[in-house]
C-alpha cells in the first residue's frame, strides 16, 4: 500500500508537468519548434520504437554504458584498493584525482577520437575515464573510514589479513564504495551521451543531435525520453545492487 | 584671484560636460535601432568581416543600426534564435536547416543569398599519390556532419567526377585534420584560412579545389534568413540593414589591403595566409541576390531527411523574399 502511495505521489507531479506542457504548446503559448506536446512525443517514441530505430540506438548506448561501467568499476576498485593499501600514494593522489573528477572531462574527446578513431570505442573510453575516478575515490574513502575497532576485533579472533579484508573491511566500507560506484556510473552515462551528441556517433545522443539538426523536435524529445528511461534503469539497478550488498 | 576664477570655471565646465555627455551619448544611442544577428563560423571572411569592419567604420551606424552579433556553431543553433524572435537575422545558414524549419511552420523568410558557390576545399599530404579528386575513388573522404554543405559538396563532386568515395562524417575543421593526420581518412576538408598555412608550407596539398567543379558555382549553399514578424513590423529597418551590409561588403573589397590585417588577426594567422584566403572569396560569391539552385537543394534535403517531401513552388515563393535588398 505504501509503495503504491509513493508511486502515486511520483506520478502526480510527472503527470501534472506533462499536462502543463501539453496545454502550453496546445494553446500556442510556446512554439512547437521549441517544445513538443507530450502526446506528439509519445507518438514519435512509439513510431520510432516500432520502426526499430530507438531499440537499436537504445541497445547501442546501453552496451556502451555497460562496457564502460564494467571497465570503470574494475579499474576503480583496483585503483582505490591500491591507493588505500599504499597510503603515501593515496594521500599523494587523492586531491589530484578529486581535481580531475571536478573538471569537464568530456572536453578532451578529440584525444579519444585520435587514439580510438571515430567509433564507439572512443565513446566507451571516455566513459571509462569519466567513471573510474569517483569509484577510486569511493573505494579508498570507504576503506580508510572503516572503524579500527572492527579490525582489532578481527585480529583478536586471529583472522588472516585476507579474511579481515573480505569479511570486515569491505562490508563495512560498502556504503561509501557504492556511493562512489553510483556516482561513477552516472558520470559514465552522462559523458557517453554527451560525446554521442557532440560527435554524432553511437546511439541515443547521436539521435538527439541529428533530430535537433533537422528540426525534428518530436523525435528529439523522443530521444531525450529514451535517454531518461535508460538513466532510470541504470540508477534503479545500482540502488537495487546497493540494497542487496547492504 | 583671476586665475583662481578661471580654474573654477574650467572645473565647473568639465563637470558639466561630464554630466551632460552621457546624456548626449544616450540620445545618440536611442536613435540607433539594435539589430540582432546570429553568425556562424566566427572569423570567416564571408560570415564575419562585413559586420566587423562595417561596425568599425560606422557604416551600420550611418543607417541608424547598432549591431548585436552573437556567434554560433551554425546549424539549428543559428536558426533557432531567429524563429523565436531572439534575433532579427540569421546569417549564413545551410539551406537544409532552413527548409526543415520552414516546413515545420517556422515564421522565417530567406531574405538574401549569403554565399553562392563553394569556399570549401579538400586536402591530402603533399607527398600523397592522389593528384585529383578522381584518385580518391573508393577512399575515405571526410565531411563535417550528415546533411551539411560539406556532405552535399563531397557527394556532388564524386558524382561530377564519376567516382564513388566513402564519405565519412568527421566533424569540424580541427576534427577533420585530426582524423586525416591519424590516417582515419584519406582526405580532409577545410575552409580558408584554416589549413592554408600547411598548404603554403608544402606539407598539405589541395586536391579538390571546388574551382575544378564549375557546376557548383551556380548553387547558393548558404542563405540569410530573417524573422517574418520583424520584417512585417519593421521593413525599413530591414532595408537599412541590407543597405549597410552591402556597403560594408563593398568597402571590404575596395579596401582589401586595409582589411586583411584585421582578418588575419581575427583568425590568428599571417596576412599572407589571409590574402591567400581571399582567392576563395571573389565578390560575386557574396552577392545577396539571386538565390540559386534551390530546387536541386530541396531534392537533396528530402534525400538527407531534412524534409519529408519536396517544398512546392508556392512554398518556395513564400519562403524566399528578396524585396528588402538594395536595388
Amino acid at each position: 500500500m505504501y509503495k503504491l502511495k509513493v508511486l502515486a505521489a511520483r506520478c502526480f507531479f510527472a503527470v501534472l508537468f506533462l499536462a502543463l506542457i501539453e496545454a502550453l504548446v496546445g494553446l500556442e503559448l510556446v512554439s512547437p519548434l521549441i517544445l513538443s506536446r507530450p502526446t506528439a512525443i509519445a507518438l514519435a517514441l512509439w513510431q520510432e520504437t516500432v520502426s526499430g530505430e530507438i531499440p537499436q540506438l537504445f541497445l547501442t548506448t546501453m552496451m556502451e554504458v555497460a562496457i564502460a561501467s564494467g571497465i570503470a568499476s574494475l579499474v576503480g576498485f583496483i585503483g582505490g584498493y591500491l591507493l588505500w593499501r599504499y597510503e603515501r600514494w593515496g594521500v599523494a593522489y587523492e586531491t589530484l584525482l578529486s581535481a580531475v573528477f571536478s573538471s569537464p572531462i568530456v572536453l578532451v574527446y578529440p584525444i579519444f577520437l585520435v587514439i580510438f578513431g571515430r567509433n564507439p570505442a572512443a565513446v566507451i573510453a571516455l566513459g571509462v575515464v569519466a567513471g573510474f575516478i569517483p569509484i577510486i575515490l569511493g573505494m579508498r574513502d570507504g576503506l580508510v573510514g572503516v572503524n579500527r575497532t572492527l579490525v582489532r576485533v578481527g585480529e583478536s579472533l586471529n583472522l588472516s589479513r585476507s579474511d579481515i579484508f573480505w569479511k570486515i573491511q569491505l562490508p563495512a566500507a560498502a556504503p561509501t564504495i557504492f556511493s562512489g560506484l553510483r556516482l561513477g556510473l552516472t558520470f559514465t552515462l552522462i559523458n557517453i551521451i554527451a560525446v554521442e551528441f557532440l560527435v554524432e556517433i553511437g546511439g541515443l545522443g547521436k539521435m538527439v543531435s541529428a533530430a535537433y539538426l533537422r528540426f525534428q523536435i518530436d523525435s528529439m524529445y523522443a530521444g531525450i525520453g529514451a535517454i531518461i528511461l535508460l538513466t532510470t534503469i541504470f540508477v534503479s539497478l545500482s540502488y537495487k545492487l546497493q540494497r542487496r550488498v547492504k | 584671484m583671476k586665475a583662481k576664477g578661471w580654474k573654477g570655471c574650467m572645473v565647473f565646465g568639465l563637470l558639466a560636460l561630464g554630466l551632460i555627455s552621457p546624456g548626449l551619448e544616450g540620445a545618440q544611442a536611442a536613435e540607433l535601432t539594435t539589430v540582432r544577428v546570429t553568425v556562424p563560423q566566427r572569423g570567416n571572411w564571408d560570415t564575419t568581416m562585413a559586420f566587423v569592419i562595417g561596425e568599425r567604420e560606422g557604416i551600420f551606424a550611418k543607417e541608424g543600426i547598432k549591431l548585436d552579433i552573437f556567434y554560433t556553431k551554425g546549424g539549428a543553433e543559428n536558426v533557432q534564435p531567429v524563429i523565436t524572435g531572439n534575433a532579427e537575422f540569421g546569417w549564413a545558414n545551410g539551406t537544409f536547416g532552413v527548409f526543415g524549419a520552414y516546413d515545420k511552420g517556422a515564421k522565417i523568410k530567406v531574405v538574401s543569398a549569403s554565399f553562392t558557390g563553394v569556399d570549401l576545399f579538400w586536402y591530402v599530404k603533399a607527398d600523397s599519390p592522389y593528384k585529383t579528386f578522381k584518385d580518391l575513388a573508393g577512399k575515405k573522404v571526410g565531411y563535417s556532419t550528415s546533411g551539411s554543405s560539406t556532405n552535399l559538396v563531397v557527394l556532388r563532386m564524386a558524382e561530377l567526377a564519376g567516382v564513388k568515395v566513402q564519405a565519412v562524417a568527421v566533424g569540424g575543421i580541427p576534427d577533420s585534420y585530426t582524423a586525416f593526420m591519424t590516417g582515419q581518412i584519406a582526405s580532409g576538408w577545410s575552409v580558408p584560412p584554416q589549413r592554408l598555412d600547411e598548404v603554403r608550407k608544402g606539407t598539405l596539398r589541395i586536391i579538390a579545389p571546388t574551382a575544378d567543379f564549375p557546376e557548383l558555382e551556380g548553387i547558393t549553399f548558404r542563405v540569410n534568413i530573417a524573422n517574418a514578424e520583424f520584417l512585417k513590423k519593421k521593413p525599413e529597418v530591414a532595408r537599412a540593414f541590407f543597405r549597410a551590409y552591402q556597403r560594408a561588403v563593398d568597402y571590404n573589397y575596395e579596401h582589401t589591403k586595409a582589411v586583411i590585417p584585421e582578418f588575419a588577426k581575427l583568425n590568428k594567422t599571417s596576412p599572407e595566409i589571409a590574402e591567400d584566403s581571399l582567392k576563395f572569396y571573389p565578390k560575386r560569391r557574396l552577392a545577396l541576390a539571386p538565390v540559386e539552385g534551390l530546387a536541386y537543394q530541396v531534392e537533396k534535403a528530402v534525400e538527407f531527411g531534412f524534409l519529408k517531401k519536396k517544398l512546392t513552388s508556392q512554398q518556395l515563393a513564400d519562403l524566399v523574399d528578396l524585396s528588402y535588398l538594395p536595388k
